[in-house]
């Protein structure tokens, strides 16, 4: 809850939306929580039958940009296009202020906590900062029944009134 | 010991995270949201670590994934 309070009030600035997660900024604890908390809307989303982010075949983006593609730049924001579009992701950062370069300890963490989830997230190719994956995939996974328990926190000591797992996880729109 | 040197430092700070790491979320929660309020006067580096620094404690003390990764110790000491 009080992840989801400092994302409310807006006090990270990342991009939170249907095809994007940012956690540049984040504690470790803070950035596990916030994955939790964007797959749950997620899930809220695809259940509401929100669709996520489809990929398309590369060829099809080169018809798309067939006038643009013999400049280098272009090609860096068709990736971006590529990327924006037809994946979503979760940006960790790849860990320039580490220690050893690439070696950032949320990227690890993230990475650990998807993939003991059993997630379907990534490292892409071209940004290893960039955990990502298609929206299809993503949709499938979600869809299963032993995923919600996953994403569901829980207080390990509780006096309180649990609350509701959707209430604060609404869902999000394309 | 963290917590204990924190409620020198600062009692309501204090509060707040003691009460919701033993699971009295409804009864601080209120308190939590003022203390959220005062952050947000304060510039957005501050208020982000504080943020930071609580969800970490949060995340590492208070807080499990699922009740079927809590169960996983006595499953293995079932198999086993």
């Amino acid at each position: 809850m009080v992840a989801i309070e400092g994302r409310r009030r807006n006090v990270w600035k990342g991009d939170w939306s249907i095809s994007c997660l940012d956690l540049h900024m984040m504690s470790c604890g803070a950035a596990c929580a916030m994955v939790h908390s964007w797959l749950l809307s997620l899930h809220n989303s695809v259940f509401q039958g929100i669709q996520l982010p489809k990929f398309v075949k590369y060829e099809s983006l080169l018809s798309m940009n067939f006038l643009l593609f013999s400049f280098n730049w272009i090609k860096k924001i068709k990736l971006l296009i590529t990327v924006s579009l037809f994946y979503c992701s979760i940006l960790t950062g790849w860990g320039k202020h580490s220690k050893v370069m690439g070696d950032g300890t949320l990227k690890k963490a993230v990475e650990a906590l998807l993939h003991g989830m059993g997630s379907p997230f990534r490292i892409y190719e071209n940004n290893l900062g960039r955990l990502v994956s298609t929206g299809e995939v993503l949709a499938a996974w979600l869809t299963q029944p032993s995923v919600f328990n996953l994403l569901v926190l829980y207080d390990v000591l509780n006096h309180s009134q649990p609350a509701a797992p959707s209430h604060d996880h609404p869902a999000l729109q394309n | 010991m963290l917590l204990d040197t924190l409620r020198v430092f600062d009692n309501q700070v204090y509060g707040v995270t003691n009460g919701l790491l033993m699971g009295y979320r409804e009864r601080v929660w209120l308190r939590a949201e003022i203390l959220f309020d005062e952050l947000m006067r304060m510039d957005s580096s501050t208020s982000s670590a504080f943020y930071n620094a609580l969800t970490d404690m949060l995340w590492h003390f208070g807080q499990v994934k699922s009740p079927a990764i809590r169960n996983v110790p006595v499953l293995l000491l079932l198999i086993f």
